[in-house]
């Protein structure tokens, strides 16, 4: 990203403008470039939902509106917009508003530092794991107070369980991240996944069995964290009392819902460049190239949308857990499990450095 | 002579939020759906709980039984107590079951139980023909048994997959309503109806099969057969719909027998009764078919969710087994018996009760001579089967409040009549 | 109340008392003296009625009792009898239908019974009150699910359940006037000032 600020400061259209001016259009150009395709593919992932579930239940899903029923989040987007906007009189103003937007935040922040190809990632931070844990907690509060802006009873407990459910599952998928983090030896993104290039054996999750244990944990704490079947009990007990988002009409509610896709993608995407090769294809190829890095980011996209497809085909398969089942699974089923992983990656590492040579290197995650 | 002067309805006084005491003394209104709540003063001290909130749930509620209201006192988490408020689908049947001649209301009767309206034409009609005395030819009952058993493993399909969606499996319910809509079909074939029939008929049944109705009831039988495991594979199988529901909502045989439930739920609890099988009536007692009740050899407590669940899936079997036997054993001939045109029965009264999807619906009816019954008294299953949640509902957790209110399948349409 | 013998030419099995309901009058006549008012213990429909004061007793012993064990009260239902004729008593009639689970019928009934002959093991038992003071005491405490029995026949019939407090009604509204079901009911003209128009015929 650096490298293309400077080719584009140095180019002859820009070169009269200041460093800092071009510096600042290119980095919101690129934020605008990642948050449409985001968007966009978080209103495709619903369309993916609707098929899939639809085909999975004996039925069609949407097909009419657009080749193959492709626009039709344009279509519910534009409903979505012509609703009434209505605030609850008693509600906290400023809460209300405010909520939809940080919920947006968390989801979509995490974006910028996602390596999509070789060097096609908006901010290359040394510390991009972990910023990517941060952002998406800070999804919490904004639950919380859309909860609380509402100003019913209901509404507020029913936040707080699923912000209860949130918060628990970010163990688990922090600490299994911690096992890739280990094996790599960075929390930088891109050398992970620069680390998994090569054949599909570097890839972490077929890095002996912890990287194995790791990813499953990681995804199960991820469908967790979203709120996804089978852990979407505090959406569905939201029929008997108000969730957190019943009060929030039109566009607030397809900002919740687009706040989720794009979570889902998030999770999905961070899982493939974690555990799954990132943007390497499984087999030895130079894709660092100019033409190469957007073949890599296509390879990206394929492992994104396997993993999105087994989020949905989760949901649609199985019953919802009971919510006390679901932190009974967190306390004491995924995180017992992920610190062993922890440690036996640990001790991976001191084994890999102790035998040397190829395999040790292998076995150290290098 | 002065025309006797009507009752009016006084003006309506304003409902008043009671402080405390039961249940179903309160009345809560709803505002904008969700209920206000009416809240006790903390304890504070030793015993230092959380407030105990009074709530409604329904009547219009996701979990698709019907218009069901029950108020919920909780302090939390736990059910302490639950009142079912029901009556808001009653539609006067037995009231009109004295109004208009017995031909004319047996479509009514249908639309009590409106899940399993074969089975319910079966019974009102013989009460009708058992007071009257007419006697049904044979084929006509092999007919009669046919379709209520077919409409038995369509209750069925309708209950297991609407349980799993009240668990959150939203992909079994469409399964299921894709073998329900080949069997719609079928008695849409034979009857003109999808839910509703009126098929059965007093002295007999409406229509003789066709060939090609049978032909079709084959492949439906097929079907169903073949998709059975799946569709135990999806539910039954599954680790977490064992967790939502072994163990839960256990309603055992002393609570069954004090409250009259009766169907699945009784036979889950331990209870081998089948009215079909020890009190037969039309030609059951001619077919071989076990029945299924709940014991310890399965997963669960005897008497929980999914110990009725599983007796339905049971049922579904069986059911095939009876229809594929009366196929076998259906002789030729009249499928009406002879029924006078106006049907005076003479005084007397007559008790029928038959298995219904749901348990036993009885029919007790008093004759007195007219072309119309002196009372036409009907017992829905769903009525006693709902009454059991304010005993066995208490002390549970309230998302389990819907797995267990789910496992009982009730149908409003009984319970109000 | 007598039985109809069939077209068929199967004359009804009226001396044919089926096993349940011939223990059941045994043990009230043996147990309860002065309980049992009238009876029909043949035909298609069996019954018992018993004095309004022995309803309770009868009830209990017939649940309790090892040889019936009738521990299900399968249905409670109401019957308005207004008095048609001039030396008529206006009554009306609770009839209560128990049920076993515990023994069904044995094979030696099954194999003499005809086709119009009483198939089924329940019992019925009935009480009768006059019109303008119908009290039944509430069994209740005996058989749960009469709660709701009772409820929806006080409802629809108006016989006053005693011995259990306050009794709601169930299928109507809480201010409803009158009880529906009696013979004498006649629909109001509105409700709460909405018009109400009954269909031709009822």
């Amino acid at each position: 990203m650096q490298q293309w600020l400077d080719q584009l400061a140095g180019s002859g259209l820009l070169a009269g403008l200041p460093r800092g001016l071009v510096y600042t259009m290119g980095a919101v150009g690129a934020c605008t470039l990642v948050l449409l395709f985001a968007s966009l593919l978080a209103g495709e992932v619903v369309w993916l939902e609707r098929r899939v579930a639809g085909r999975m239940q004996a039925r069609i899903g949407p097909n009419r509106v657009g080749p193959q029923g492709l626009l039709q989040f344009l279509a519910d987007g534009l409903k979505l917009l012509g609703k009434e906007d209505v605030i609850p009189a008693e509600a906290d103003k400023p809460t209300f508003l405010a909520a939809p937007v940080i919920v947006f935040m968390g989801a979509f922040a995490a974006f910028a530092v996602v390596p999509f190809g070789y060097g096609l990632v908006p901010a290359d931070m040394n510390v991009g794991l972990f910023l990517i844990l941060a952002l998406t907690s800070i999804e919490v509060p904004g639950v919380i107070m859309a909860g609380w802006a509402s100003n019913s009873k209901w509404a507020i407990l029913g936040s707080m369980r699923e912000v209860a459910q949130m918060v628990s599952y970010e163990m688990p998928l922090g600490i299994s991240a911690l096992v890739v983090a280990l094996l790599a030896g960075t929390l930088n993104l891109s050398d992970i996944v620069a680390q998994q290039e090569g054949w599909i054996w570097n890839w972490y999750v077929l890095r002996g069995p912890f990287g194995f244990v790791a990813f499953f944990i990681f995804f199960t704490a991820a469908l967790a964290s979203l709120k996804r079947a089978p852990f979407d009990l505090p959406e569905a007990e939201s029929e008997l009392v108000a969730g957190f988002h019943t009060e929030y009409t039109g566009f607030r509610f397809a900002v919740f819902f687009l706040a989720e896709y794009s979570a889902m993608i998030l999770f999905s995407m961070v899982t493939a460049v974690l555990f799954l090769g990132g943007w390497s294809p499984g087999f030895p190829v130079d894709l660092t190239g100019p033409a190469g890095r957007w073949i890599g980011f296509a390879v990206l996209f394929a492992k994104t949308a396997f993993l999105l497809f087994t989020m949905i085909w989760v949901r649609w398969s199985l019953p919802r857990y009971r919510v006390d089942k679901v932190m009974y699974l967190c306390y004491k089923v995924l995180l017992p499990f992920s610190v062993a992983c922890v440690v036996g990656a640990a001790l991976q590492v001191l084994v890999g450095d102790a035998v040397g040579g190829a395999f040790g290197r292998w076995l150290m995650g290098r | 002579m002065s025309e006797p002067t009507r009752p009016t309805i006084p003006a309506a006084r304003p409902p008043s939020l009671v402080s405390g005491g039961e249940p179903h003394h309160a009345s809560v209104t709803p505002v904008g759906g969700v209920a206000e709540v009416h809240e006790q003063q903390p304890l504070v001290g030793q015993d230092l709980r959380t407030e105990e909130l009074v709530f409604n749930m329904g009547p219009q509620h996701p979990a698709t039984h019907g218009v069901l209201r029950v108020v919920i006192k909780s302090d939390g988490e736990f059910v302490q107590g639950l009142q079912p408020h029901i009556g808001n689908l009653h539609r006067c049947c037995e009231k009109i079951g004295e109004s208009v001649p017995y031909y004319q209301w047996i479509p009514y009767v249908d639309r009590m139980d409106y899940l399993a309206a074969m089975c319910n034409e079966h019974i009102a009609c013989m009460a009708v023909e058992k007071a009257a005395g007419i006697e049904v030819p044979e084929r006509a009952e092999y007919c009669r048994v046919i379709v209520a058993e077919v409409q038995r493993i369509l209750s069925h399909l309708f209950a297991m997959g609407v349980y799993g969606l009240d668990l959150g499996a939203f992909t079994p319910f469409l399964h299921q309503f894709r073998e329900r809509e080949k069997g719609l079909d079928l008695l849409d074939h034979i009857s003109g109806g999808r839910l509703l029939y009126h098929y059965v008929r007093i002295g007999g049944v409406k229509r003789d099969f066709t060939q090609e109705w049978l032909d079709e009831l084959e492949a439906f039988l097929a079907a169903v057969e073949q998709r059975l495991p799946e569709y135990n594979t999806l539910l039954l199988s599954n680790h977490i719909f064992q967790q939502r529901t072994a163990g839960v909502g256990v309603i055992d045989r002393s609570a069954c027998v004090r409250w009259g439930v009766t169907g699945p739920a009784l036979r889950a609890a331990g209870v081998d009764f089948d009215v079909r099988r020890d009190a037969p009536y039309g030609v059951y007692d001619r077919f071989e078919f076990a029945v299924p009740h709940g014991h310890s050899g399965i997963a669960g407590v005897v008497g929980d969710c999914f110990q009725r669940h599983w007796v339905r899936t049971q049922e579904v079997e069986q059911s095939l087994r009876i229809v594929r036997q009366a196929l076998k054993q259906m002789p030729q001939g009249p499928v009406m018996g002879k029924v006078p045109k106006s049907l005076k029965p003479v005084a007397g009264e007559v008790y029928v009760r038959g298995e219904n999807p749901r348990g036993e619906l009885a029919v007790y009816m008093v004759t007195q001579g007219e072309d119309k019954a002196w009372r036409a008294r009907c017992r829905g299953p769903s009525f006693s089967n709902i009454a059991v949640i304010t005993e066995t509902a208490k002390g549970t957790l309230l998302a389990d409040l819907v797995a267990a209110i789910g496992s009982l399948d009730i149908v409003l349409g009984e319970v109000d009549r | 109340m007598s039985t109809t013998p069939s077209p068929a030419g199967t004359p009804a099995p009226a001396a044919l008392v089926d096993p349940v309901t011939e223990r059941a009058h045994a043990l009230l006549a043996a147990r309860l003296p002065g309980v049992v008012q009238a009876q029909e213990l043949g035909g298609r429909h069996p019954w018992i009625r018993v004095s309004v004061t022995g309803l309770r007793d009868a009830l209990r012993l017939l649940r309790d009792d090892p040889s019936t064990q009738l521990e299900c009260c399968h249905l409670i239902s109401g019957v308005d009898w207004p008095a048609r004729k001039p030396g008529d008593k206006a009554e009306l009639e609770v009839v209560y239908h128990l049920v076993s689970y515990a023994l069904p019928y044995d094979a030696a009934y099954k194999a003499r019974r005809g086709p119009q002959a009483k198939n089924d093991p329940w019992v019925a038992i009935k009480v009768r009150v006059p019109r303008e003071a119908p009290e039944v005491p509430s069994v209740m405490d005996l058989f749960t699910g009469a709660d709701w029995h009772e409820r929806e026949t006080y409802d629809l019939l108006g016989v006053r359940f005693t011995g259990r407090g306050f009794v709601p009604r169930i299928l109507l509204p809480e201010d409803w006037p009158g009880y529906p079901l009696r013979k004498d009911w006649e629909t109001p003209t509105d409700y709460h000032g909405i018009p109400i128009v009954p269909p031709e015929g009822l």
